[in-house]
């Protein structure tokens, strides 16, 4: 006979006195939170409380943020919207979405019903265009331009590269004569070089496509241009990992960090990024850095286990840093996503006034 | 009984409070649904069983992706000190060989060796086919077994 019950009696947890009154105060205090849809209500509210203030906001010639609030604007030209030391994110009348992740800056050059023009002076802007086969969206990044009709892309600009990846839809990338038409999945980057005795002032470009393996390619280019320098994804990524279990965690993120830098395409990017948000906040108590990591890592993480891992720590991310507004709407993302998920008890616990 | 599974499923891991605490608040939410007053301690117990799955299956990953370094279990530290020898002899195998084991085998063996459940009611607990827990526990005996040093599997009734 199996008398498996009194083994169960020497493995007890260990309580310490008045835990289990806490733990029952927890519970209560997580029931007690508002249902979703209220929550939903209260949001509503405010987005139309947002879009009210904003008639006024609007006669401004810069909006920007540095707490991470949710804008919605109507377009003129000359409008800038610059994102501080927090991403920012702004509702076109449209329906249509930008963020922009911290330091970003965007001009308004167009806002007609045929046309809507911005100017990406610095940084990275995702776009989520809504559908209109009656209005061109352009968005140029110095001497590229970048058009759609619906769908959701990423123009990102620096001193050295321009970088456009595409999620959902087409888009075309015209240079000068050149004109590239981009699909879901691909990216195109345009890289100043080091002026060399050969080609001074050479530019180079390269399309690059997901591997059918998840891989990721890495330099691989369309018009005959070289690799780019340095390791490559696999050799970072590897190191890293090393790194960390080593417990160099300091250097573990600097090597994830290059990785998402260098190879922004590549299939690790997603790990990557949830490790170097985890570091960040962890090891560095760095969570305003850990912000960018851990917003990639929602969308592209591998599997919807740590998709669900880097939305709860993206929550609790904004709380650390203070961003209250940023912090409750990726709470009431994450619940409505994944309403039993493992971090849910933590995640209601967040963005409390 | 909630606490108590939940550290014999996860004994050690600082997740177990949170574990503990999600399926009071699923249970509580769901208690309506509730058809049979008298299948409360295993309906409950259904709830930590799928709940520890979840987080096993988690962990299990992010080891595997390097992302998380693995923790032992000491069986040491969870075994009473009243335990009989022949029992703590048996415990401290189940626990040692605990974390090399995939998350259904892990649970089928703690529900089936530690808390001495029927396979029936292993069945219920785990949502699977008797056949799918006869597997899964085949599979965590062989290990168990070799990690007692015996020479044949333990004897199984139904």
């Amino acid at each position: 006979m199996n008398d498996g019950s009194s083994r169960a009696q020497y493995v007890e947890r260990p309580m310490a006195e008045g835990a289990q009154q806490r733990q029952w105060l927890a519970i209560a205090a997580r029931r007690a939170q508002p249902a979703r849809g209220a929550w939903r209500w209260v949001f509503g509210s405010l987005a139309i409380a947002a879009v009210a203030i904003l008639a006024v906001v609007t006669a401004m010639p810069q909006l920007g943020s540095d707490t991470g609030e949710i804008a919605a604007v109507e377009l003129s030209p000359g409008v800038v919207l610059e994102a501080g030391e927090a991403d920012l994110d702004v509702r076109l009348p449209d329906g249509s979405q930008v963020a922009l992740q911290e330091g970003a800056r965007l001009v308004a050059e167009r806002a007609e019903a045929q046309e809507v023009r911005f100017s990406l002076r610095r940084g990275s802007a995702r776009f989520d265009v809504a559908r209109d086969p009656t209005r061109t969206f352009r968005v140029l990044a110095g001497d590229v331009d970048v058009r759609v009709i619906g769908t959701r892309f990423e123009v990102r600009r620096d001193a050295s590269a321009v970088v456009v990846s595409v999620e959902r839809g087409i888009v075309e990338v015209r240079r000068g004569d050149e004109l590239r038409r981009l699909q879901a999945g691909q990216s195109w980057s345009l890289t100043e070089r080091e002026p060399s005795a050969e080609s001074e002032g050479a530019q180079s470009d390269a399309l690059e496509t997901p591997g059918e393996d998840g891989e990721g390619l890495e330099g691989q280019s369309v018009t005959g241009s070289t690799r780019p320098a340095g390791p490559s994804a696999r050799a970072l990524f590897e190191e890293a990992r090393e790194a960390r279990r080593a417990g160099r965690d300091r250097e573990a993120a600097d090597l994830y960090a290059e990785l998402l830098r260098r190879h922004p395409r590549d299939g690790r990017v997603g790990i990557a990024a949830l490790e170097l948000g985890r570091l960040r906040m962890d090891v560095l108590h760095d969570p305003q850095g850990a912000i960018g990591p851990l917003r990639r890592a929602s969308s592209s993480a591998p599997g919807e286990s740590l998709r669900e891992d880097a939305m709860a720590r993206l929550v609790e991310a904004y709380d650390a840093s203070g961003q209250r507004a940023r912090c409750r709407e990726s709470r009431a993302r994450y619940l409505d996503r994944f309403p039993e998920g493992v971090h849910a008890s933590a995640v209601v616990r967040r963005c409390l006034p | 009984m909630v606490n108590g599974l939940a550290w014999r499923l996860m004994p050690g891991d600082p997740d177990v409070e949170d574990l503990v605490q999600d399926c009071f608040v699923l249970a509580l939410d769901s208690l309506h649904r509730l058809a049979e007053p008298a299948a409360f301690s295993s309906w409950l117990g259904s709830i930590v069983v799928r709940q520890a799955h979840k987080r096993l299956r988690r962990k299990r990953l992010r080891i595997r992706l390097g992302m998380l370094r693995p923790q032992p279990i000491d069986p040491e530290t969870l075994i009473g000190a009243s335990a009989p020898p022949d029992v703590a002899a048996e415990l401290r195998a189940v626990y040692t060989i605990l974390d090399g084991l995939p998350p259904e085998e892990r649970i089928a063996l703690v529900l089936r060796r530690v808390e001495g459940l029927p396979l029936a009611e292993v069945a219920e607990r785990m949502n699977l086919s008797l056949a799918t827990v006869k597997r899964r526990l085949s599979a965590a005996e062989a290990s168990l077994t070799r990690a007692l040093g015996l020479g044949s599997a333990g004897s199984e009734s139904p």
